[in-house]
This record gives C-alpha cells, sequence and structure tokens, in this order.
C-alpha cells in the first residue's frame, strides 16, 4: 500500500516538469509569423494543451536554433526557407526528404498550411511602368536602381548573392532595411526596389508592381510548423492538435490577417482567434473573448514599466557588486588597474545587439541575456568613476589615513571609499541613465520592458507604440535621475557636501 | 630615541637627492624643530619615521629598531605609536569632528578604556571647544581644525608627536595664541616631539633644539642663540639674516 503510493508520487514527481511548463510557440520578428505564432498557441489551448506565445524571437536561423535547443516547442516556418538557408547543406528534393532531414534534427513537421508566401521584388508602379519593369529580367537595363533588401535577403543561400547570380544582375547599391521599414522607405523615395513577401497586405495597399520571377529562381515557400518530436511524445494529443491547421489557410485569408494587424493595427492575437472562429475550429466567441483578453494601455504600461525597472535595477545591482571591488583593486594595484580598466572599456565597445545575441547560447532568451548585457555595459563608468574617485583622494588626507595605522578594511570602509562616494555615485547614476535607454534593446531578444512595446510598434508600423515605448523610457530615465539626487543624499557624507570654509 | 644613520632619499630617479646622507638622533622627551627653505628635506625627513617615504640608502631607526619600508604589514603596529598632525590638519571631511578624534581608537581600540573622558580632557587641554564635538571639519575655522588635528593626534596617547608646519595655514593673530597654547601643552606632555616649521622665530619659541637643513643635508643643529652667535656657514648667516629681516623693526 505504501510502496504503491511512493510510486505513484514518484510517477507524478516525474511527469510533473512536462506537464508543469506551458508549451511555448514562438515567431520570427515579421507579422505573418507572429500570427502564425498565434494560430498555433491558440488551436493548442483550444485542445486543452495549455500553451504560450514568444512572440517576435529574431530571424530564421535564431528562432530555428531556439527550437533546435529546446528553447521553444513550436513556430511557423517556409519550405524555400528551410531548403535554401536553414538546412542548405541536406540534400533536400521534395517534402519526405525535408521531413527525414527535420527528423534527423530532433524536428517534426506538419503538412503545409495552405499557402505559399514567396519572396518577390516590388517597384512602386508610378516607376516601374516609367522604365517598363514587369519581370526581374527587366532590372538587367537598369544598374542605377537602389536597391533596399531585408539583411536577411542579403545574405540567405536563397537571397540576393545567388539571385543576382542567376538573373546577372549589374546593381551594386544595395542598403540593408528592416522588412518592417521597407513599404515606407520605398514610399520616400529613398530606394527603388524591396524584397517583399507575397502575402504582404501592403502590395496592394501601397499600390507596388510585384516584379515577375520569369527565370524560376525562388522556391515554393510553403507555411508549415515546425516542432519538437520530444515534445510531441511526452504530451499527447500534441501533434493532432497542430494537424488543426494545414490545408485550412489559403493566401487570401492570409493577405487578409496580414492586413488587419498592419493596417488596420489589430492584435495578432485578435486575428487569430477570428481565423480559428471563422473556420469553425474555435467556438463562436473566440474572438470577442481575444479582444477581452488585450492588453489595456494603461496594464502594458505598468507590465512594461515593471519589466524595464527589473532589467534596470537588477543588472546596475549585479553591476555595482562586481565593478566597485574592481575599482579598488584598480586603485590599488597600478599594474592590476591598467588592465582593469582596459578590459571594461573594451567590454564597452562590443555592439549592444551583438553581445546580446552571444549571450543567447549561455543564457538563454528573454532577460537574463539582457540582464548581462546591461551589467557588463554598466561596469565601465562604474570602475572607472571607484578608481577615479580612490586615486584623487589628495595626499594630505591619504597620509593622515595611513599614519593613522588602521587596517586595509577599516581604512577601506571608514575613509577611503567615503570620501570616493561622489565619485562613485556619479558613476552609478551614469550607468543607471544609460541603462534605461540600452534596457529597450531587451524587446529584440523577449527581455521585454519598453523595449517590447517600441518594437511591436516598429514592426506594425504603429507610431502610438513607438512613441508609448519612447516617452516610458525617457520617463523612467527622469525618475532615475530624481532617485539618485534622493540616493545621493543618504550615501554621500554630510561633510562632503559641505564647501570648505 | 628617533634616528637616521647616513639617510639619503631619491624621489623617482630624480638627480637631487631630497635628503642626502643625513645622520641624525632626537632624544626622547625632547622637542625639536626642523627648519630650513622650501625643498630643504625637512619635511621628507618628518616622513622618514612613520614610513610615508622610505631611504633610497642608510637605516631609519625608532628606539633603536629599524623603521620597515612602505607597504610593510609591520608599518601600521609603529605607525600607531606616532601622532601626527600637517597643515591642513589632515581632518576627513566627511566625518564630524567627534568622529576624526575617536575614528582611531574606535577602529583599533587604542588608548585610554574611557575614550569619551579622554577626548574631554583632550579638549580642555587644546581649547577645543566641546560644542563644536559634532560639526564637520568645514563647519570649522583654520584655528579650530588644527586644534582638533591635535586632539586627534594625542587620543591614542602617542609616544611621538610629527607636526609637519602645524601653524602654517593659520592667519598670525590665530597663530600667535596657539603657539603660546602649543608650548605650554608640550611642556605638560613630556612627549617626544618633532615639528617642521619654516619660521625661524617660530622654531626658536618652541625649542633648544633647532635642526637647519639645506639641500637635503644639515646645517647647523644647535639652539637659536648659538646658531646666532656662531653661524657655520654664509648659509646659515644669510638665513638668519633673513628671517630677521621679516620680522617687524623695533
Amino acid at each position: 500500500m505504501i510502496r504503491a503510493a511512493c510510486v505513484a508520487a514518484l510517477i507524478s514527481l516525474l511527469a510533473a516538469p512536462a506537464l508543469a511548463r506551458p508549451v511555448r510557440a514562438s515567431s520570427k520578428d515579421f507579422t505573418e509569423s507572429v500570427i502564425l505564432g498565434e494560430l498555433i498557441a491558440q488551436v493548442l489551448a483550444l485542445r486543452g494543451i495549455p500553451a504560450e506565445h514568444q512572440a517576435e524571437l529574431g530571424g530564421s536561423p535564431l528562432v530555428f536554433e531556439a527550437l533546435r535547443s529546446g528553447e521553444i516547442d513550436a513556430y511557423a516556418d517556409y519550405t524555400g526557407t528551410l531548403t535554401g538557408e536553414l538546412l542548405r547543406d541536406a540534400a533536400v528534393e521534395n517534402l519526405a526528404d525535408l521531413r527525414a532531414a527535420l527528423a534527423e534534427r530532433g524536428i517534426g513537421m506538419t503538412e503545409p498550411l495552405g499557402f505559399n508566401n514567396t519572396y518577390i521584388l516590388g517597384v512602386p508602379r508610378e516607376l516601374g511602368e516609367r522604365l517598363g519593369l514587369r519581370t526581374i529580367s527587366d532590372l538587367r537595363g537598369h544598374p542605377e536602381l537602389r536597391l533596399g533588401f531585408s539583411p536577411e535577403f542579403i545574405d540567405r543561400g536563397d537571397g540576393w548573392g545567388p539571385l543576382s547570380a542567376a538573373y546577372d544582375l549589374p546593381q551594386t547599391d544595395v542598403l540593408g532595411v528592416e522588412h518592417a521599414f521597407a513599404y515606407e522607405a520605398l514610399d520616400s523615395g529613398r530606394i527603388d526596389v524591396v524584397d517583399l513577401y507575397s502575402t504582404d497586405a501592403e502590395i496592394r495597399a501601397y499600390d507596388l508592381i510585384a516584379l515577375e520571377d520569369d527565370l524560376g529562381f525562388f522556391p515554393r515557400y510553403d507555411a508549415l510548423i515546425l516542432y519538437r518530436l520530444d515534445t510531441a511524445r511526452e504530451i499527447p494529443g500534441f501533434a493532432r492538435a497542430l494537424a488543426a491547421l494545414p490545408g485550412r489557410i489559403d493566401e487570401a485569408a492570409m493577405i487578409a490577417m496580414n492586413a488587419a494587424v498592419r493596417l488596420e493595427a489589430e492584435e495578432e492575437a485578435v486575428v487569430a482567434a477570428r481565423f480559428l472562429e471563422s473556420t469553425g475550429l474555435a467556438d463562436a466567441g473566440a474572438e470577442a473573448d481575444a479582444l477581452e483578453s488585450v492588453e489595456t494601455r494603461a496594464a502594458r504600461l505598468a507590465r512594461t514599466a515593471r519589466e524595464h525597472a527589473v532589467l534596470v535595477g537588477v543588472s546596475l545591482a549585479i553591476a555595482i557588486l562586481v565593478a566597485v571591488p574592481l575599482g579598488v583593486l584598480a586603485a590599488n594595484r597600478r599594474a592590476v588597474g591598467e588592465v582593469v580598466l582596459a578590459a571594461v572599456g573594451v567590454g564597452q565597445t562590443i555592439p549592444s545587439i551583438a553581445l546580446l545575441v552571444l549571450l543567447i547560447p549561455a543564457l538563454g532568451l528573454g532577460a537574463p541575456p539582457a540582464i548581462a548585457a546591461l551589467a557588463l555595459y554598466s561596469l565601465l563608468p562604474i570602475v572607472r568613476n571607484t578608481h577615479a574617485g580612490l586615486v584623487g583622494i589628495d595626499r594630505g588626507m591619504r597620509e593622515s589615513a595611513d599614519v593613522l595605522g588602521l587596517r586595509p578594511a577599516d581604512r577601506l570602509l571608514s575613509i577611503d571609499l567615503p570620501l570616493a562616494m561622489p565619485s562613485i555615485m556619479a558613476g552609478i547614476k551614469t550607468a543607471a541613465v544609460i541603462n534605461v535607454g540600452f534596457a529597450a534593446l531587451g524587446g529584440f531578444i523577449g527581455a521585454g520592458g519598453f523595449g517590447d512595446t517600441i518594437f511591436r510598434g516598429i514592426r506594425g508600423q504603429r507610431n502610438d507604440l513607438i512613441l508609448e515605448g519612447a516617452l516610458a523610457a525617457a520617463a523612467l530615465a527622469l525618475v532615475v535621475q530624481g532617485a539618485f539626487a534622493l540616493i545621493s543624499r543618504l550615501l554621500i557624507p554630510k561633510g562632503l557636501r559641505l564647501r570648505s570654509r | 630615541m628617533l634616528r637616521l644613520r647616513g639617510v639619503t632619499v631619491r624621489y623617482d630617479r630624480g638627480a637631487h637627492a631630497a635628503l642626502d646622507d643625513v645622520s641624525l638622533e632626537i632624544p626622547e622627551g625632547s622637542v625639536t624643530a626642523l627648519i630650513g627653505p622650501s625643498g630643504c628635506g625637512k619635511s621628507t625627513l618628518l616622513r622618514l619615521f612613520v614610513a610615508l617615504v622610505g631611504p633610497t640608502s642608510g637605516a631609519v631607526e625608532v628606539d633603536d629598531q629599524p623603521v620597515p619600508p612602505p607597504g610593510d604589514e609591520r608599518i601600521r603596529r609603529l605607525r600607531r605609536r606616532f601622532g601626527y598632525v600637517i597643515q591642513e590638519g589632515g581632518l576627513f571631511p566627511h566625518l564630524t569632528a567627534r568622529a576624526n578624534a575617536t575614528l582611531q581608537s574606535r577602529k583599533l581600540g587604542l588608548g585610554s578604556a574611557d575614550p569619551d573622558a579622554r577626548l574631554d580632557e583632550l579638549c580642555e587641554l587644546c581649547h577645543f571647544d566641546r560644542g563644536l564635538l559634532a560639526r564637520y571639519p568645514g563647519e570649522l575655522s583654520g584655528g579650530q581644525r588644527q586644534r582638533l588635528a591635535i586632539v586627534r593626534a594625542l587620543m591614542h596617547d602617542p609616544e611621538f608627536l610629527l607636526l609637519d608646519e602645524p601653524l602654517g595655514a593659520l592667519d598670525p593673530v590665530v597663530r600667535a595664541g596657539l603657539q603660546d597654547e602649543l608650548r605650554a601643552l608640550f611642556a605638560r606632555l613630556a612627549k617626544t616631539v618633532v615639528m617642521v616649521t619654516h619660521d625661524l622665530a617660530e622654531a626658536a619659541f618652541f625649542s633648544e633644539d633647532i635642526v637647519l637643513l639645506r639641500r637635503g643635508r644639515i646645517a647647523q643643529r644647535g639652539p637659536f642663540a648659538a646658531m646666532r652667535e656662531s653661524p657655520a656657514d654664509e648659509f646659515v648667516e644669510g638665513f638668519l639674516e633673513a628671517q630677521s629681516a621679516r620680522e617687524v623693526p623695533s
């Protein structure tokens, strides 16, 4: 009897981790992918499998890698992206080959969802008609055209390099433009040709000509859902739930959903719920429920402010704990000091985006890598100001302290650090204010905070969201400034704030 | 007893020596004045005893024991036997007058068993108004600061009191008053006192044992009267003349 109970307890313990965490659907950093990520999460939830959506993880390689490493459980990708880019080394002729190649990597795939979202090159109608552009081959005669392609397209195995070789295109003026900005850049006349997705709603809205791929360069980009085979084994009904979507989303449906988000500024979750309701997968009222659960601006501000404050506060606390001792060390040992100051200086020069992405393999996604990056950036001002504050103590003061014959720890805590405190606090304040701004980049890797709002605004071309995030970050910076004025009054000894008579 | 044996000090591989082969004994319980023009090495000489500088060659001894080189752990123990006052007092601006005076005894448990009583006693002795103990150095006048610096230097009842231009930053009236007080204080304390000054009258006022330095060497040593009677060389003569010329003619 007791043994049976123990066994049952053990089983439930073992099973708990698999059941306890919600399934993580995810998406790349463009609208269609986010809608598909929502669809995945909602369709799983409809079948009783708790799921959350970690939206806008990053570009194709990053999201694919996150799936492979188990960071996420499912997301939507495209056959052409898989064969032309992610599985470039595998010989894939057909869907069966693709399924096998993915299975080798622990990844399963559904049947195609029902639409082909191929790359196309687009030009403004007025320009295209003036130059008589109808096909990609027609570009050959116009080397002066300025091209604006997404960085991913420029680098991809099925992207600009092989395309220009296949068509023998003469243009060399290629600008990297994120897909989210491409239409505005085109509209403003800065560039002439952009890479587009054929299901983009803007092609019609901006009245563009889609140049025909007359040599048949681009493969098919049939959308389908990728998922971890491990997850499918652990969670009964998982693969079956996902199988509800394939074949149901045709090109027109996808364009309509993209249009709802991009042009009508609707929430992805609402658009996805409406689609599921319309196909009968969800009961009537799903859209209304989704609308209900869409965050209000006030709720979003409260959440992002909290997340932002955590990013800044935790990273700053870590930085202070590391940087102040480093500054003390640097001040006491000249040789060590030079090395330390040089090292934190170099740390400061690593581009923030690069650092964030480099930290993902070690720390995963979300807040931890963002906090680590912010802490690293905070080191320099704090180390340097601690060092400067200690080294700057005047000789008479230093020698008067020397002569007291205090123990080094007493000396440091009672005399040196208090005397250096104004400088140290100035360094911490600088780091904090810079951090408030830098933390917005955490939006890139799902760390939350105001950056989350800003990046959603950028992707959705919603200036109100961009403004909301930017103004909130600026306001927080002011609050931090004010807070430091107060903290300084507490931490900087009163005697140091007096002007010597 | 404080002693130098053939001490030379060079800063930063500099060409000229701050002190050049100086030998000197300062007997216990005496008041000695070190005097000389700027750069003569008088402050360096004082700083040798508390290892703020180390000799380039030669030996520095306190009670026949060599002073450890700067940076040596043992130096802390030695320094606690000294009281040290510099021109601006060397008071810590972030600590109140009371905290400045009692820092060392609080941290090291030195001196009297009852630091508060000791502090009261020294305030009395040095004419430091006890009502000012809660103030920060920035809220004290120059004279009050120097009095406090001396209180601090005496808190742990040191064997030796080293003063580097203790009255140098004060205006003449305050300075004259403090001179009187200090001389009385030295007489009462009966400690070994070494004072650096650039003012011959002050040196003569405090001490029968004046050490006149010139470019790192001892030009002459003795009481003021002896120096005036028989100056050792032209430099001493010139120094005495220059200094007396500064006095207001009577």
